[in-house]
């Protein structure tokens, strides 16, 4: 029973972790928060559901082209508004990828239609371990986020582009000082975090039902994980979407409907005390 | 509809005035009318009462969470804002008292009201409530209207333009934002409570994430430097372009989001600026000979 709750909750913590990553990643570089992120998600389990239930590709293929698509729509969402909305404040970017967000659900609406769809598993089975029984779908799910974070570890810390994306969330002025692009690093960022947010939605398709809506309880709770993690930050991220998952996963299972206010609770408290999250070392004005 | 999203809006533009902007408007609307409803149906209070009395609750609340909350800025307030909206939701359905996850239902129209030697003025149908709504929008659009001119609004102003600044001239920051904020949510609440006993019944489901951030919209869309005409517009284009779209099928969230996302790149004062824009954009002469007739103004100036 232990054993399972502690499965689940890492299961459930690693989907988290790999939504937030992406936003953190973006708020970090641009300073502001990816509204659409959810509308990511959701396309990019859409393009899992359409090109490999729909037109019988492999699986990682089709995983591999809904992540890259979504990650130029990403970049075609800081090109076209993003990067021009830029100097004019938060309202207007939030009022502008708020319909962005909607655009792309009215979108897949139409062409999908409204009722939840449903992906076949590609890994059946279910494996014991420790006394849990654990599905194998959901441990190459874990397995594949956690290959993932270390890359994304791996890209951020020792190659080029990963580090001109840490110096302009560093500081933006110096690091165009430094001849870094830092419209070629958010756009980068955006690009990269919006490929996380596709990722997990293909990912995860074949576990949950599709839906044009799905997007907005993931995209939540990323908005809570990169809140109390900080914003910008990437352990931070990691760290509470991984135990977020764990307080929901026992929460659930203990206490009911009221782990979703406890939580919500939380998150005013951590803002109350430490508004830059609890690993931030940003302040937004 | 729109006039209570309108006025919602305006509550909503008055904490914008101040430089924050709050993402919990469904909360207080929450709050406004589950007070309302409960009051009429559990005390049995006419509608009349209770109307202002889910202001002041409204008020009072946000006076209570914006002084501590309100110490925040940007986009932090309007994160705990939006999980406060969250919570109280959360509560309602987890509270059996507050009707759960059902909701309450049969909460009474407006009684009527008797006038001496008159005929009694009935609340019953849609049209008497649709009056009502608009008496009550231009009520509170008249306060708005009045109190952003005035000494209060400029006051608001000042601290959204530079707080610093008005402390060191003797406003006190703190105070005036935690005002504005309690009267916005005054005026929500009342919304509130007129959506409770327009509807005649509520569940929490009514008050999620969507209708924060519909009321927000809607003063966005219709520009936010005009605390009258900006939300009502904004207000009523949402509304009508969703409720026509609603009847074509699943065409709504794409135009509804596509328009936001036009209205927002290329209006930045909202749709209330329409006009002005247009006339920047076309290429007319008399704007032209203006500008001209000012450049060898500057010259002059320049060679003298």
């Amino acid at each position: 029973m232990l054993a399972q709750s502690i499965f689940n909750s890492l299961a459930l913590g690693m989907s988290y972790v790999l939504m937030s990553c992406g936003l953190t990643l973006v708020f970090g570089v641009a300073l502001l928060i990816n509204w659409p992120h959810g509308a990511l998600y959701m396309l990019g389990a859409y393009g899992v559901y359409y090109v490999y239930a729909g037109l019988g590709v492999n699986y990682f293929l089709a995983l591999l082209i809904s992540i890259t698509l979504v990650g130029a729509l990403g970049m075609l969402i800081e090109k076209v508004i993003n990067y021009p909305l830029g100097q004019t404040g938060l309202l207007r970017i939030m009022g502008a990828s708020l319909g962005a967000m909607w655009f792309l659900e009215g979108l897949v609406l139409i062409a999908f239609g409204e009722e939840d769809k449903k992906v076949p598993t590609v890994f059946p089975g279910k494996m014991n371990l420790f006394g849990a029984v654990l599905p194998v779908d959901r441990a190459v799910v874990m397995i594949i986020a956690f290959v993932i974070m270390f890359a994304l570890y791996y890209v951020l810390q020792k190659t080029k582009e990963g580090k001109s994306i840490r110096a302009v969330a560093q500081d933006r002025v110096y690091a165009s000082l430094q001849g870094i692009s830092v419209r070629r690093s958010r756009l980068l960022s955006m690009g990269i975090g919006c490929g996380l947010a596709g990722l997990a939605g293909g990912l995860l398709a074949p576990i949950y039902y599709v839906n044009p809506f799905m997007g907005a309880m993931p995209m939540l709770k990323a908005i809570i994980v990169v809140t109390v993690g900080g914003m910008g930050s990437i352990s931070g991220s990691v760290i509470v979407g991984l135990a977020l998952g764990f307080v929901e996963g026992f929460g659930y299972a203990y206490l009911g409907t009221w782990t979703t206010v406890i939580i919500f609770t939380l998150l005013i408290v951590v803002l109350l005390i430490r508004p830059q999250g609890l690993l931030g070392r940003l302040s937004v004005e | 509809m729109s006039m209570i999203y309108g006025i919602a809006a305006m509550g909503w533009i008055l904490t914008n005035r101040t430089g924050e902007f709050s993402l919990g408007q469904a909360g207080f609307i929450a709050i406004g009318s589950y007070s309302s409803a409960l009051l009429t149906t559990k005390l049995g209070i006419s509608f009349w009462m209770a109307l202002p009395l889910a202001g002041m609750v409204g008020t009072v609340i946000a006076a209570g969470i914006g002084s501590v909350v309100l110490r925040l800025r940007g986009l932090y307030f309007g994160l705990v804002s939006f999980a406060f909206a969250e919570v109280i939701r959360l509560i309602i359905t987890g509270t059996p008292f507050l009707g759960g996850g059902a909701g309450i239902f049969d909460i009474p129209a407006p009684s009527p009201i008797r006038f001496p030697g008159l005929k009694p003025l009935e609340f019953s149908g849609r049209v008497p409530l649709y009056y009502l709504c608009l008496f009550l929008f231009l009520v509170s659009a008249y306060v708005f209207w009045r109190l952003d001119g005035s000494r209060p609004g400029k006051t608001f102003r000042a601290i959204a333009q530079n707080g610093k600044l008005a402390e060191s001239v003797g406003i006190y920051e703190m105070k005036h934002k935690v005002q504005a904020f309690a009267i916005g949510c005054f005026f929500t609440g009342v919304a509130g409570s007129f959506y409770a006993h327009y509807l005649n019944m509520l569940t929490p489901a009514m008050f999620n994430i969507e209708q924060s951030l519909w009321v927000f919209l809607c003063a966005v869309l219709g520009g936010v430097r005009s605390i009258v005409f900006g939300p009502l517009l904004g207000a009523l284009v949402m509304t009508v372009v969703s409720n026509m779209l609603r009847s074509y099928g699943s065409f709504e969230p794409l135009v509804v989001g596509l328009m936001l996302s036009v209205i927002c790149l290329y209006l930045p004062g909202g749709l209330i600026s329409i006009g002005a824009q247009i006339v920047r954009w076309l290429p007319l002469d008399l704007t032209r000979k203006k500008q001209g007739e000012v450049k060898t103004e500057e010259n002059g100036w320049q060679s003298r």
